[in-house]
């Protein structure tokens, strides 16, 4: 009879209480099922998976968007998984991510069957429920979990275009490396299992402030082995510095559609599982200094993935020839500037100052909610251009645009202006945010090291003007070599004579379906609707950070 | 510590088994050029961690607050490292079809 109410008294609250707020997940578990279902019969299936993809992602936004305002720390299936605000922004943030990739997907097919077509959903739709685990993770098993869904799928997305040969050796190579960085992550978290015999984070605060301050050297060595090992995971996922290796080659043999994907939803939930390790060692605690001597660490371990990445994603993007591979340098370097707001969030933590913690947060989620726009715009346009060609070379694909494609060429313009951050567009709001959290730490705390940061972060921005400069230069001022008929409406009396690249030219040309462009104009347009009612976004920002603590 | 050998069975002894296990799959991973091969490594990592979280999880070898957290997460973790090596494994395969090899590092059209 006890054990009868026991089980009847789960099952309530698991009705009542957990069920409604794990809507999102149910809502592409169902899709996912349903679009393999549907290939069954023989008029549903007419229907394109992508579109249905697109339906599922629409739904499960609407449901995030429920608790995006108010939703609080609640903990749901007995501890292992925590909804509030924030876990509401990053599904949204996510399904987002999800119905463009759709659209995309479905205005640029990158495969030409339609059981092939099936596959890709279910991949990117078992992805992204990863990726909301992810986010709301409240347990060691749910971070190994969550960390494995999201990952394995994207193996496989990665190797998408099977025709192509070099597919499959990025597809190898980030597997191979994958495995590796999600083994060592394990075994830090057997670790800390270990160390203090729980599996639930907040305990696990807790514990540590129980424990920590008699802890032998020892152990204390276990522990920060243990820490190390699971940022290196972590870290694998973001594509920090010395782990990074994966990123570019990854990015150019893979299909535009899935470096959306990689770049937007797998490194904003890494970059939030971080948030979701760091954030329980302030809620609870009671005498702040007993983890300064942990924090300390961190921050120093984080400063130096920080700056190293964002100074080497940047210099490393000079001298690509390859218009993907100098996107992948740029996803790392924007990766490295969104490790620096954790910084500011252990210093709040250390000085337990709510606001200052909530401003870093913030600066986070408000930089990743512009990039999505930005990078939507410039992967839309490379799987325009470049996946359809064997060649992503820049200046074969890039020269002359303006006079090609106008519209297009003006939009991406306005992107790159928008990835390095001048004054009208959306990315200087991001860029904004992240050094106005910066300079409000060194201003609490006083710490020479946010000034340093500072310094990195105005520097790299001078850097990063080089590159994206230099492709709207080619955008803009280069002649044509590729398109003999502009050539001829410039130059009439010499018609021909500047063909100097070797490629079929007419190709290019068909490649901007109506849709597609519409895409790339609307992403254009975004970065100046963005800017002007970026307050809107900032106050969902600060309600999702406020969340947490 | 150096008459583990004479002792009774205790959770030092599965942590030092779990420890060699890691390493020596850190090197097979390190190593091992052959795609097989760097996933044999993988699968050892995997369970050392796993013998990790039971010997951690056991009631048997100290007092613990974790349940049955530690099992529950070592079933977890078999299920997924069998996942993994499907999907790696498939990738090796479309790999040798492309290359006719599996050494990885013949992988090289992607460079810069």
């Amino acid at each position: 009879m006890n054990l009868f109410t026991t089980i009847l008294r789960f099952l309530q609250t698991t009705k009542e209480i957990d069920l409604p707020l794990f809507y999102p997940e149910v809502c592409l578990v169902v899709g996912l099922v349903g679009i393999l279902f549907f290939q069954l019969f023989r008029y549903v299936k007419e229907i394109s998976p992508f579109l249905l993809m697109a339906g599922v992602f629409f739904i499960a936004g609407l449901f995030s968007c429920f608790g995006l305002e108010t939703q609080h720390r609640t903990e749901i299936f007995s501890g292992l998984l925590v909804v509030d605000s924030f876990t509401c922004f990053f599904r949204f943030l996510f399904s987002l991510t999800g119905f463009f990739l759709s659209l995309l997907l479905y205005l640029n097919n990158p495969v030409s069957s339609k059981s092939a077509e099936a596959d890709i959903a279910v991949l990117l739709l078992g992805a992204t429920l990863g990726t909301f685990l992810m986010v709301s993770t409240n347990h060691l098993l749910m971070i190994f979990l969550s960390i494995e869904m999201a990952s394995i799928p994207s193996y496989l997305l990665v190797s998408l275009r099977r025709s192509q040969k070099r597919t499959s050796e990025g597809s190898l190579k980030y597997a191979v490396y994958g495995a590796v960085a999600s083994g060592i992550l394990l075994y830090g978290l057997s670790l800390l299992f270990g160390l203090f015999k729980t599996a639930h984070l907040p305990t696990m605060a807790n514990e540590i402030i129980r424990l920590f301050p008699a802890m032998e050297q020892a152990e204390i060595m276990l522990f920060s082995i243990a820490g190390l090992m699971v940022i290196v995971g972590l870290a694998f996922k973001v594509s920090a510095f010395p782990f990074h290796f994966w990123c570019p080659d990854v990015f150019e043999s893979a299909s535009s559609e899935v470096n959306l994907f990689l770049s937007i939803s797998s490194k904003g939930a890494a970059l939030a599982l971080f948030i979701r390790l760091i954030a329980p060692f302030g809620i609870f605690e009671t005498s702040p200094e007993i983890l300064n001597q942990i924090r300390y660490f961190l921050s120093v371990v984080l400063a130096v993935l920080g700056v190293l990445t964002v100074t080497f994603g940047n210099l490393a993007a000079y001298g690509q020839t390859s218009l993907k591979r100098l996107m992948a340098y740029s996803t790392i370097a924007h990766a490295g500037l969104l490790l620096l707001p954790l910084i500011v969030l252990l210093t709040a933590l250390d000085i337990s100052s709510k606001e200052l913690a909530v401003g870093a947060v913030s600066s986070l989620l408000i930089y990743l909610g512009i990039y999505l726009f930005l990078n939507l715009g410039m992967f839309a346009f490379t799987a325009a251009v470049c996946d359809n060609n064997e060649s992503a070379n820049i200046h074969d694909n890039l020269s002359g645009l303006i006079y090609r494609q106008p519209t297009i060429a003006i939009s991406i313009v306005l992107i790159l202006f928008g990835l390095i951050g001048i004054p009208p567009l959306s990315g200087f709001v991001a860029k904004f945010a992240i050094f106005a959290a910066l300079t409000s730490g060194y201003l609490a705390s006083g710490n020479i090291l946010f000034l340093f940061l500072l310094l990195v972060g105005g520097i790299n921005t001078v850097i990063s003007l080089g590159y994206y400069l230099y492709l709207i230069k080619i955008i803009v001022w280069t002649p044509s070599t590729t398109r003999p008929t502009v050539t001829h409406t410039l130059t009439p009396a010499t018609p021909q004579t500047e063909t100097i690249g070797t490629y079929s030219t007419q190709q290019y040309h068909s490649n901007f379906s109506r849709g597609l462009t519409a895409l790339v104009t609307l992403c254009g347009s975004s970065t100046l609707i963005l800017f002007l009612f970026w307050d809107t976004i900032y106050t969902v920002c600060l309600r999702a950070a406020h969340s947490l603590f | 510590m150096f008459d583990l050998l004479s002792q009774p069975v205790t959770l030092t002894h599965y942590l030092c088994i779990s420890a060699f296990l890691f390493t020596v799959g850190l090197l097979c991973m390190i190593t091992k050029r052959n795609a097989i091969g760097v996933l044999i490594g993988i699968e050892l990592v995997l369970n050392s961690a796993n013998l990790n979280f039971i010997a951690f999880g056991s009631p048997y070898f100290q007092q613990s607050t974790s349940g049955i957290d530690g099992q529950l997460i070592a079933l977890f973790v078999i299920v997924l490292a069998a996942s993994e090596a499907a999907v790696a494994l498939a990738i090796t395969f479309h790999f040798y079809q492309k290359y006719q090899t599996i050494d990885v590092d013949q992988g090289q059209d992607l460079k810069g």
